[in-house]
């Protein structure tokens, strides 16, 4: 036999003359909505902007950032190709290779990714580790 | 003082077990915009045992309430366990010290709030951790808290009507 529950505020049995929810509970209550509310305010900052590299068959070497807007002309043995950066993703734009598989491949942005140009020697990889839609890449 | 009689103390916490068992079925009936992330019906049953028996008895419960759980469901051990059993015992383990340190202030909801929240939290925490990464899991705290503030007053405002109609010797 006991006097009631651990706590002598909780009244087991009975209609309990406390409102429903205590000015601290009104506090936790709010405060947690607000912090919900702050967190949704402050911006997504966990991930660097996206660069890409970009390989020629020769020395050629360039980072690009993929909040620029830009194109790079990248010389080959077969002539020049284009790489075209805008709206944080990078394609081939065109190239003097005979299959055009490089520029088929379209805009790539996510990391991991890559678009070759085998006849014409030009890599463009997207770098970083940020998150991604895949669950993983090998390479 | 704990309960005098030796068999009403295992009785009560085995017919808690049971009811705690068929909240968690009930709850995985409805969908949910996250797999993990739940309205906490089970956490009815820890606030009650902490309320009426102890922390102890909230902790032991609600650990043999996921383990039974995914026993049954199979997935014990699985990927959804390991997050399932942080978020539970760090929920009666907050409830058991706002409980002890905090309820003349707090009420019975603000308890529950307080566990709905460490529930939620830690679970994003696993998932951060074990799956999906920091960054990806930081970005579901708002959703997590949104969801607690809810399930937190649902809850607690069902152990405060579940309270009152408890008989006084029993519990």
């Amino acid at each position: 036999m006991r006097k009631a529950g651990r706590f002598p505020v909780v009244r087991l049995g009975g209609s309990s003359p406390s409102p429903l929810l205590t000015p601290a509970d009104r506090i936790v209550l709010y405060a947690l909505v607000v912090a919900g509310l702050a967190l949704l305010l402050v911006p997504a900052s966990g991930d660097a902007p996206a660069g890409a590299l970009i390989q020629g068959p020769g020395a050629f070497v360039a980072f690009v950032s993929l909040t620029e807007e830009a194109t790079y002309t990248v010389a080959g043995p077969l002539g020049e190709t284009i790489v075209e950066v805008r709206a944080g993703a990078v394609r081939v734009a065109s190239s003097p290779c005979p299959h055009k598989t490089c520029v088929s491949m379209g805009w790539i942005s996510e990391p991991g990714q890559t678009v070759v140009c085998v006849p014409n020697g030009v890599v463009v990889r997207v770098l970083g580790e940020g998150a991604s839609r895949l669950d993983a890449t090998t390479r | 003082m704990r309960h005098k009689s030796w068999s009403t103390r295992p009785a009560t916490l085995g017919m808690s077990l049971a009811a705690a068992l068929v909240l968690y079925a009930v709850e995985s009936a409805f969908p949910s915009p996250l797999p993990f992330l739940r309205v906490g019906l089970a956490n009815i049953v820890t606030l009650l045992l902490i309320l009426t028996m102890g922390v102890r008895e909230a902790v032991l419960v609600t650990g043999l309430r996921v383990v039974v759980a995914s026993l049954i469901l199979g997935t014990f051990l699985g990927p959804g366990f390991l997050v399932a059993i942080v978020g539970g015992l760090s929920s009666a383990v907050a409830m058991g010290a706002a409980a002890r340190m905090a309820l003349p202030p707090l009420g019975v909801v603000g308890v529950s709030l307080i566990g709905a929240a460490a529930h939620n939290l830690a679970q994003v925490s696993a998932v951060g951790w074990l799956y999906v990464g920091v960054g990806p899991a930081l970005r579901l705290i708002p959703a997590a808290l949104f969801l607690a503030a809810a399930a937190g007053l649902a809850t607690g405002l069902v152990a405060r009507f579940v309270l009152e109609k408890l008989p006084p010797r029993a519990a």
